[in-house]
């Protein structure tokens, strides 16, 4: 009775001290609420606003000569997807992507694993590293395009003078040596981050597990292959996702070293945008190619956050 | 409280005499902006800067500002200050550029500024077609000549070639012994990358070959013998290596300058660029122009019109001629000393008729040559149309296509004409 007493009292008083911690709580979610908001309106202003905007615009046939737009529907994006070219444009920008997220990828490995090695300057050598994600992208696109000229570059004057080559090639006037050249500079100025991902991710790895393995009898490049890449492969995945989104969104390196060309081979989305905005005052094309594009670059985006919320479920 | 009701009188008694100082100042100094790509170019920055300063000397009532980008963004960045409201006052346009902003209807009719009878007075009628656009003059060229031929008189001279070519055969003899004779000189620095460069050296080797890209009525009629035959005399100088791949207007004048190409097109103040690309201040005697050479003995010479010109940007207020503005565009093209001091330092010809007859201009045949044939020059095909740039690009693409051996002549030939035609239909 006492019990049923002291638990009756308890069921009548119960919803006190809950509604007090729902107080609380409510007080500090409205606190949380407010400070987020700056955030919010900057959310709103920098990225909801243009995206809309860009939505609405994709819509319209709209130029930055007249400005009248007049809506279109989808006609837009009828002219995108009967064009050959814009099926060009976007096979470009998969081939620079996938090719430029592999080279930089592969090698920022590799120069991990080999800083991540004891020797005399490895300090040195990293913190040189780091030299092409420290320059701004226009300077080592000017560099690349320079040393890839095929009147006056270095990289002919190397070939040649010890006889690889018998005459020199003009890299940027064909399709492939042009889309190799963006894909080495892109590939050379993110080495560093790809490089820093991986150098991070294997300092992490146990050295007992590795002595263990070694015990075993495992040589080298079994330590690489069993214990090594398997421990950096959740460090892999989000370095591609993240390389391809930043590959996808490239333009500046491109831009300054290709124009686009020759013939579009190197016109990728990005590339395609700013030509139809700011070279035909195309915004209303611009802006239904930049949707593309949007799309395009969602499918790494999410499978980025369901691997990033799938974690935060894990450790919750 | 007494601090307080002294510091509150102090401040606004600071306030209103700084509104007035400024507004004294403000009514006092009217300020001009200029923009354009010449005063940030290396070799014309110190006389657009005298320009101004000349200027601002002799208007005390006035101050001209430089606002500058490279010639490759200074269309876009005009374009986006204007739809953003602030436009500069006076601006520099490439020749091919007036289509747009007349579309845009963003610049003041120069005939209501200075009177039709004063600008006819001064400059050619001829020449100041080039500025009007239905009637209307929105702008003045402020100098005017066209993309004409270079060669470098020493690559001559070690490939023998003693005198200069008039026509194709020769022009193709020419080039035959430089590369043989000179080894590691490009024959003809034609632009092979760059379509807007690609497009105007295009074209004025179209019209020698006696084809077009346009009838008089607007007709794409590009697809014909003539283009073909120009695609095809094209290739085969790339496949004898007589062309050059991956070479534009920028490169040619580097190695020019360097005695590392023969021939290359390019506009009048190509003299200056090599003077000043070379280091060299003799660097001229190796300069020489010539009317492009053409088929048929006796035909006319053809070179694509090109030039500058000077425009005033609508403001609030009309402008008038006493607006310090219009002061200045008048600085810049009507009072004498500025052009011709401009043709001294650049090598740029002068546009009114006074300038031009000036002494230091008709002695000069390097100038008075190269104003011969550019007697003959047309425009740019593509410049009446309000997307010439998306056109520019088609012919670009499409020649571009032809030297790198990815289409037959014939092939690029209709596409072209297919891609122009549906690009006219666009905007007729």
């Amino acid at each position: 009775m006492a019990s049923g007493a002291r638990a009756g009292h308890v069921d009548d008083v119960a919803p006190r001290p809950v509604g007090r911690r729902g107080g609380l709580r409510r007080a500090e979610s409205r606190f949380g609420f407010l400070l987020a908001v700056p955030a919010l309106i900057a959310f709103g202003v920098i990225i909801l606003y243009p995206l809309l905007r860009a939505l609405y615009m994709s819509l319209h046939r709209d130029s930055l000569l007249v400005p009248t737009p007049v809506f279109i529907g989808l006609q837009n994006f009828q002219r995108i997807f009967q064009d050959p070219l814009a099926l060009r444009v976007w096979l470009a920008s998969v081939t620079f992507v996938a090719l430029t997220t592999l080279v930089a990828f592969v090698l920022g490995l590799t120069w991990a694993l080999l800083l991540n090695q004891r020797f005399r300057g490895q300090g040195a050598l990293r913190a040189l590293s780091l030299m092409p994600w420290v320059l701004p992208s226009t300077v080592t696109g000017f560099l690349w395009v320079w040393m890839f000229n095929g009147q006056y570059g270095v990289i002919n004057a190397f070939l040649t003078r010890f006889g690889i080559l018998d005459e020199p090639i003009t890299w940027m006037a064909t399709s492939g040596g042009a889309m190799g050249a963006v894909i080495i500079a892109r590939a050379w100025t993110s080495l560093p981050w790809f490089m820093a991902l991986f150098l991070a991710g294997v300092q992490t790895l146990s050295q007992e597990q590795v002595e263990a393995a070694r015990v075993d009898g495992a040589g080298n490049l079994a330590v690489l292959w069993h214990v090594t890449l398997p421990h950096l492969s959740s460090t892999m995945v989000i370095a591609i996702i993240l390389g391809s989104i930043g590959n996808l969104q490239l333009f500046d390196i491109i831009y300054v070293m290709t124009g686009g060309g020759p013939v579009r081979a190197t016109t990728v989305l990005s590339i395609e945008v700013y030509n139809q905005a700011f070279r035909t005052w195309n915004s209303g094309m611009a802006s239904a190619i930049g949707v593309l594009w949007l799309l395009t670059i969602a499918v790494p985006v999410i499978y980025y956050l369901r691997l990033l919320l799938g974690r935060n479920v894990e450790r919750g | 409280m007494p601090i307080t009701r002294t510091l509150t009188r102090t401040l606004t008694a600071v306030a209103a005499s700084a509104a007035l100082l400024l507004g004294g100042q403000a009514a006092a100094q009217e300020t001009v902006l200029f923009a354009g790509w010449s005063g940030e170019e290396q070799a014309s920055k110190p006389i657009i800067e005298w320009m101004i300063s000349s200027f601002n000397e002799a208007n005390p009532d006035a101050q001209v500002t430089w606002l500058g980008w490279p010639w490759g963004q200074t269309q876009q960045q005009l374009v986006l200050r204007h739809r953003s409201g602030q436009a500069p006052d006076v601006a520099q346009l490439d020749m091919s550029w007036l289509q747009t902003f007349a579309v845009m209807d963003a610049l003041v009719d120069l005939n209501e500024v200075f009177g039709r009878e004063f600008l006819e007075e001064r400059i050619d009628p001829g020449l100041l077609a080039l500025g009007e656009v239905d009637g209307r003059q929105l702008a003045i060229p402020w100098t005017t000549a066209s993309i004409g031929m270079l060669a470098n008189e020493e690559v001559l001279r070690q490939a023998g070639v003693e005198s200069l070519p008039t026509t194709v055969e020769e022009f193709e003899a020419a080039l035959e012994a430089i590369r043989a004779n000179v080894p590691g000189v490009v024959p003809y620095g034609f632009s092979t990358k760059g379509n807007s460069m690609i497009s105007a050296d295009f074209q004025a080797w179209l019209w020698t070959f006696g084809g077009e890209i346009f009838d008089a009525d607007g007709n794409v009629v590009v697809d014909s013998p003539a283009t073909v035959a120009t695609l095809e005399w094209l290739s085969d100088l790339m496949d004898r290596g007589l062309l050059a791949r991956d070479v534009d207007r920028f490169d040619a004048r580097t190695i020019y300058a360097r005695h590392g190409v023969g021939f290359y097109d390019d506009a009048i103040m190509a003299r200056s660029i090599a003077r000043s690309n070379s280091g060299d201040e003799d660097f001229d005697e190796h300069v020489v122009a010539l009317p492009r050479p053409v088929v048929e003995v006796g035909a006319d010479p053809r070179s694509v019109a090109w030039g500058h010109h000077l425009v005033l940007f609508k403001q609030a207020d009309a402008v008038t001629a006493d607006d310090a503005a219009a002061r200045f565009l008048h600085h810049l093209v009507f009072d004498d000393e500025v052009p011709l001091a401009y043709f001294e330092d650049q090598g740029l010809l002068p546009v009114t008729r006074s300038a031009l007859a000036a002494e230091v201009v008709r002695e000069d045949e390097y100038a008075t040559g190269w104003a011969a044939f550019t007697a003959t020059s047309r425009r740019n095909e593509t410049v009446h149309w309000p997307n010439a740039a998306q056109m520019t690009d088609v012919i670009g693409e499409e020649v571009q296509a032809v030297l790198l051996g990815q289409k037959e002549p014939a092939r690029a030939a209709a596409d072209m004409a297919r891609r122009l035609g549906a690009l006219a239909d666009e905007v007729r």
